[in-house]
């Protein structure tokens, strides 16, 4: 038997990129996800709420030796800072995991994920700074 | 008449005392028949669904179920009891009445309930129902709030809970952004020497402010613990963000007759000037 197995999940009950889910909520999708991909689902971490906390992220992916990853709703529930993203999905590819993330339906497992990860992390930022509508005249 | 100088009675001085210090309480259950019929309907119904006959010893059923059921079906236990003892209409009730003159000597006496009492079991060596050092609050609960915890066998060492007496809590808290770089996990090795572990024969309770850093790890006794918790808070105090508000999360249950006249009071109105 692996000596990896299932997924920690990670909610928050911070607003995240255009999304404000309760977490228990979050717990189902996560549960559902797992179950779909047949995966054991490991009870989530809850995010301390205070805003640019990364604490209880931080301290699940410290450790993932038991585990074969980690569960999150969404990509906008990663650290905002570029750096601070790759360094933290580096510390968990360096245990052999991945980071699962359910609404965008996309694994991060190694280098080339992050890349991809952040183009869309770009281009959704850019994308916001667009003009809603362009006047004509 | 006997006069008196304090607004105080007799019997709240101790406990809030200790709970101010401590930020929690150990204290024998009010009703120990009610205690062992609620954890018997627990029992039953954890027996029904892994089909297995009525045990004689309530206690050691629980203590031993990691014999009877794979870690990898814990869960499904654990939702399944949830789902089914929630739904019992004397459950919240009895659980209440195990405590509630201390609840209301720490909280108040108009009190609103959570609307779920949480299941927690615990198997030995399983890592799938870890809680890491963590304090409610931080979630977006009310502090305002008490947890009173119940276990169904007897908790000791990792079989139990850990806290963090109120001073040091408080005192970590006020530095959190100092471990940013190691998360949760950093602050618990820093405060890993003062950790309190908790030991609770079953018969009795803890009740405790989750503002307090508090968890647990893998549980390395050779038994598995049960436990239930629930939190009240008073029912005019401020709540936590939306998800754990009153409705979603907190009901009222002792909501007084001048807080319902008062309820009822409307303005007369339809004056001209």
């Amino acid at each position: 038997m692996s000596a990896h197995q299932g997924l920690r999940g990670y909610v928050t009950a911070r607003g995240f990129g255009p999304y404000v889910i309760p977490v228990p909520v979050q717990s189902l999708a996560l549960r559902d996800y797992c179950a779909r991909k047949k995966f054991v689902y490991v009870l989530p971490g809850n995010e301390n709420c205070f805003p640019h906390s990364y604490l209880v992220l931080e301290g699940l992916i410290s450790d993932l030796s038991s585990y074969e990853g980690i569960v999150m709703c969404s990509m906008f529930m990663l650290p905002q800072r570029a750096e601070r993203r790759r360094r933290l999905c580096q510390h968990v590819f360096d245990q052999g995991c991945a980071i699962h993330l359910v609404i965008e339906d996309m694994v991060v497992a190694d280098r080339q994920d992050v890349e991809n990860l952040e183009q869309l992390l770009l281009i959704d930022r850019l994308a916001a700074q667009a003009p809603k509508s362009i006047a004509l005249e | 008449m006997a006069l008196t100088d304090t607004f105080r009675s007799a019997k709240e001085g101790p406990d809030g005392e200790e709970f101010l210090r401590t930020a929690y309480v150990i204290r024998d259950f009010e009703d120990r028949e009610a205690l062992d019929g609620l954890r018997r309907e627990i029992v039953l119904a954890a027996a029904r669904f892994i089909g297995h006959p009525a045990p004689a010893d309530d206690g050691t059923f629980l203590d031993e179920i990691h014999r009877l059921v794979p870690v990898e079906k814990v869960n499904d236990l654990r939702l399944s009891l949830y789902r089914e003892i929630n739904g019992k209409p004397w459950f919240r009730p009895t659980y209440f009445r195990l405590v509630r003159g201390l609840v209301e000597s720490l909280v108040g006496n108009e009190l609103a309930m959570q609307n779920r009492i949480n299941f927690s079991i615990q198997m030995p060596q399983d890592r799938t129902s870890l809680l890491d050092l963590h304090a409610d609050v931080f979630a977006g609960e009310t502090p305002y709030q008490i947890v009173q915890w119940l276990p169904l066998v007897h908790v000791r060492a990792t079989k139990s809970m850990f806290i963090l007496m109120r001073s040091k809590s408080e005192e970590v808290v006020t530095r959190l952004k100092d471990f940013s770089e190691g998360g949760m996990s950093a602050v618990y090795n820093a405060v890993k020497p003062d950790l309190v572990w908790l030991d609770i024969p079953y018969g009795k309770v803890l009740v405790f402010s989750p503002n307090v850093l508090h968890g647990n790890i893998v549980n390395e006794e050779p038994t598995t613990r049960w436990s239930l918790n629930c939190r009240y808070t008073g029912l005019f105090t401020p709540y936590g963000i939306g998800e754990r508000s009153l409705g979603s999360y907190y009901s009222p249950i002792t909501a007084r007759p001048v807080t319902h006249l008062g309820m009822a009071y409307r303005e007369p109105g339809g004056f001209e000037e």
